[in-house]
């Protein structure tokens, strides 16, 4: 059998992979706080001798045979994306690296680039999906105003114009990209063995917190257009190999009349 | 077989057109030296190491080479080489790649950097917060027929053959693309194609003269 057909249609299948991962990209690019995903090719070779060549290769085997190619997706959570101001003293953004650590379902860490606030049933201050800070908040009834500082500390101003400190909401952030892995509701969790790192916001590094913003999506559509028309292209050319490596098989079947 | 051969390795480089770093394979006719195949021609691929056109990233640790070097990495207990590539700061400050292999110094070791902003010049100099913190090992291979491709864009020398590089630089945020031509790939694809046809049509003629040989002689000695 022959190789190309084979190498083509890895190519054929690299290429769909790679288109996914863009149509993902471009359908979130609405999505308040989404982290695209960067397609990265890497090619594979089947053997590294040439074995349908035999022939006792002296020193130095710099025969590759051809093995195609494999598409993975690399995600990018640490960049920053656009903040578009709301007017929502209940809206927060992360300016940095950082993230907000979520107690979630069964004690279970989630990371959290910002949102909507709201105080849920328990009174404490949580997503919109429920999901209350780790650094746990109570937050009073009677309340008035509340305001979040750049470095997380929440005060509130009750309705008897009492001002109160309720707590501070603190960031935590990663060694590395690869130690998160994304959950549901555009939350993200730590793969198995990776450590968080707890920073105060506005020092350590991690980023400030802005009270009234949204994060946006950090998907430039241009750019991922550009990539489209790319990953398009290849698998025409993709499509060609397939093609001739059939021409070149009836070629041999011909052969014998 | 040296068409399929020729078309296989042209799907190869059709199909990593979108790899970073990876390097065309080109192909050359031998002479084997063996007895009775004497004069026919088998085909050899090399991976071609012109340079590719580099794409700019903005990460800080996105690294490209300009020249024939390449950057050394350990994986494991073994050195690989590679033409750049998307590495991350890992614990310690270690830079290394997606799957762990660790960047190499220029005098060996592990490179690690320390600091909010690190700045890798030409030269491979590695600045951390503006202060000096070690240098990217930038290598050439002395005889550059003895590199073996490992697949993923990682090279492998073999012991000794590996010396400074003179004539390469270092772009950090960049990436190389690959150095494939994909109009060219085509056409090769589509000569070898014809040449199987003619290969074919030799055959076709050569089985005709046999047969006419065998029923001429058949029939003369009735």
């Amino acid at each position: 059998m022959n190789g190309a057909f084979e190498v083509g249609a890895a190519g054929l299948r690299a290429e769909q992979k790679a288109l996914e991962i863009l149509a993902n990209n471009i359908a979130n690019v609405n999505t308040a706080g989404f982290k695209r995903s960067e397609t990265q090719f890497s090619e594979i070779l089947a053997q590294r001798a040439n074995a349908e060549i035999a022939e006792p290769v002296a020193t130095g085997d710099i025969l590759a045979a051809a093995g195609g190619v494999r598409v993975t997706a690399r995600e990018t959570f640490l960049s920053q994306g656009t903040l578009r101001p709301t007017d929502n003293p209940l809206d927060i953004a992360i300016d940095g690296q950082g993230f907000i650590e979520l107690m979630g379902p069964n004690g279970r860490s989630l990371f959290w680039r910002g949102g909507r606030l709201q105080v849920n049933e328990d009174g404490l201050l949580a997503t919109a999906a429920g999901l209350p800070l780790r650094a746990t908040i109570n937050v009073p009834m009677d309340l008035s105003a509340l305001a979040i500082s750049a470095d997380g500390i929440v005060s509130a101003e009750t309705t008897a114009g009492d001002r109160l400190e309720l707590g501070q909401i603190g960031l935590v952030r990663v060694e590395r990209e690869t130690e998160l892995e994304r959950v549901e509701g555009g939350l993200l969790q730590l793969v198995d063995g990776a450590r968080p790192i707890d920073t105060v916001a506005a020092e350590d590094g991690s980023g400030r917190l802005v009270q009234g913003s949204i994060e946006e999506s950090n998907v430039a559509l241009t750019e991922e257009m550009v990539q489209m028309m790319i990953v398009q292209r290849a698998y025409a050319a993709n499509a060609q190999a397939v093609q001739i490596a059939d021409q070149l098989a009836a070629i041999t079947n011909n052969l014998r009349q | 077989m040296s068409s399929e051969l020729r078309a296989r390795s042209s799907a190869q480089d059709i199909a990593n057109s979108s790899t970073a770093a990876y390097k065309q394979q080109i192909s050359f006719a031998q002479i084997l030296e063996q007895g009775e195949r004497d004069g026919l021609p088998a085909t050899r691929f090399v991976s071609q190491f012109a340079q590719g056109r580099l794409t700019h990233t903005g990460r800080d640790f996105d690294l490209a080479i300009v020249g024939p070097g390449l950057l050394q990495m350990r994986d494991g207990e073994t050195l690989v080489y590679s033409r750049g590539g998307s590495f991350v700061r890992g614990p310690d400050g270690v830079i290394a790649d997606a799957q762990g292999r660790v960047l190499q110094t220029a005098s060996g070791g592990d490179l690690a950097a320390v600091g909010e902003r690190i700045e890798i010049l030409s030269d491979g100099t590695v600045l951390a917060d503006g202060m000096p913190a070690g240098a990217v090992g930038i290598f050439e291979a002395s005889a550059p027929e003895t590199i073996e491709a490992l697949g993923g864009s990682l090279y492998r020398a073999p012991p000794g053959a590996i010396v400074e590089a003179e004539a390469s630089s270092l772009r950090q945020g960049y990436l190389e693309s690959a150095n494939v031509v994909l109009s060219d790939e085509l056409v090769a694809m589509m000569a070898a194609s014809r040449q199987a046809e003619s290969g074919a049509r030799i055959s076709r003629v050569y089985d005709q003269l046999i047969g006419q040989a065998i029923t001429t002689f058949g029939r003369g000695t009735q």
